[in-house]
């Protein structure tokens, strides 16, 4: 299975500049996705990047990759949660990351892949695991990341 | 009260999950450390460790336990309740 921008759309509510998923190349409902998100020298995040910086300078920031595996993971946890998620009626949340090891950095005109496993779901809670690689090159992978559904009502 | 015989493969099992999840050295970590009080635990390490032991030892443990896990004691012997139920 794999899912465009267009689907991606329809399952997470973020727009730019924060929607950090191009497309899902492949998913296994309920277990394991993987997905891309190609990086440009135009991001947002590099705009106030001074012109004689250094080429690590535009090495993309961990926030974001872990942004992007985050979304990617929702993605997969999401697409097994039903009508409740495409209607947004419910709100998939990031609570904490842990075990997360770094082994390169990702530089503008690469892409990232990210693939999340779906460790564990318990009520309203899910437990994943990522890994991200760019040009076959590891890039981080992460032991653990707990996510949360909470109902959209409860959050206004 | 019943004297508890701690069976050591699981019991080192249950430790190594909350170990990892706490993410505490193995001297930190005894049988009566309170994971919230001592160990700055929250509620999504509470069910992460929960799941994990689920997965685990192939059990199915109610969210409504959460609230008596609160050290490896008391995690302990809700697995034992609800592994050893069926035998």
């Amino acid at each position: 299975m794999s899912l465009s921008t267009r689907d991606i759309k329809a399952m997470l509510p973020h727009r730019f500049p924060m929607l950090q998923v191009d497309r899902v190349t492949e998913l296994s409902p309920g277990r394991h996705i993987v997905a891309e998100k190609a990086v440009t020298g135009s991001e947002p995040c590099y705009a106030a990047v001074p012109d004689d910086a250094p080429q690590h300078a535009y090495a993309y920031p961990i926030s974001l990759m872990l942004e992007s595996l985050g979304q990617s993971g929702c993605l997969l946890w999401m697409q097994s949660l039903g009508r409740a998620a495409y209607e947004g009626r419910t709100a998939l949340i990031f609570g904490s990351a842990r075990g997360l090891r770094l082994t390169s950095r990702v530089l503008p005109g690469e892409v990232m892949r990210h693939q999340a496993w779906l460790t564990a779901v318990k009520g309203d809670t899910a437990i994943l695991r990522g890994e991200t690689t760019a040009a076959g090159r590891p890039v981080l992978t992460l032991e653990s990341m707990v996510a949360v559904q909470r109902d959209v009502t409860l959050l206004a | 009260m019943t004297t508890m015989t701690y069976d050591p493969t699981r019991l080192a099992q249950i430790r190594e999950i909350a170990l990892d999840v706490l993410e505490l050295e193995e001297d930190e970590l005894t049988m009566t450390s309170l994971f919230q009080e001592d160990h700055d635990a929250d509620s999504l390490r509470a069910i992460e460790i929960l799941a994990r032991i689920e997965k685990e030892f192939k059990v199915e443990i109610p969210q409504s336990e959460l609230p008596r896990m609160v050290n490896i004691e008391a995690v302990y012997a809700v697995v034992a309740e609800h592994a050893d139920r069926d035998e």
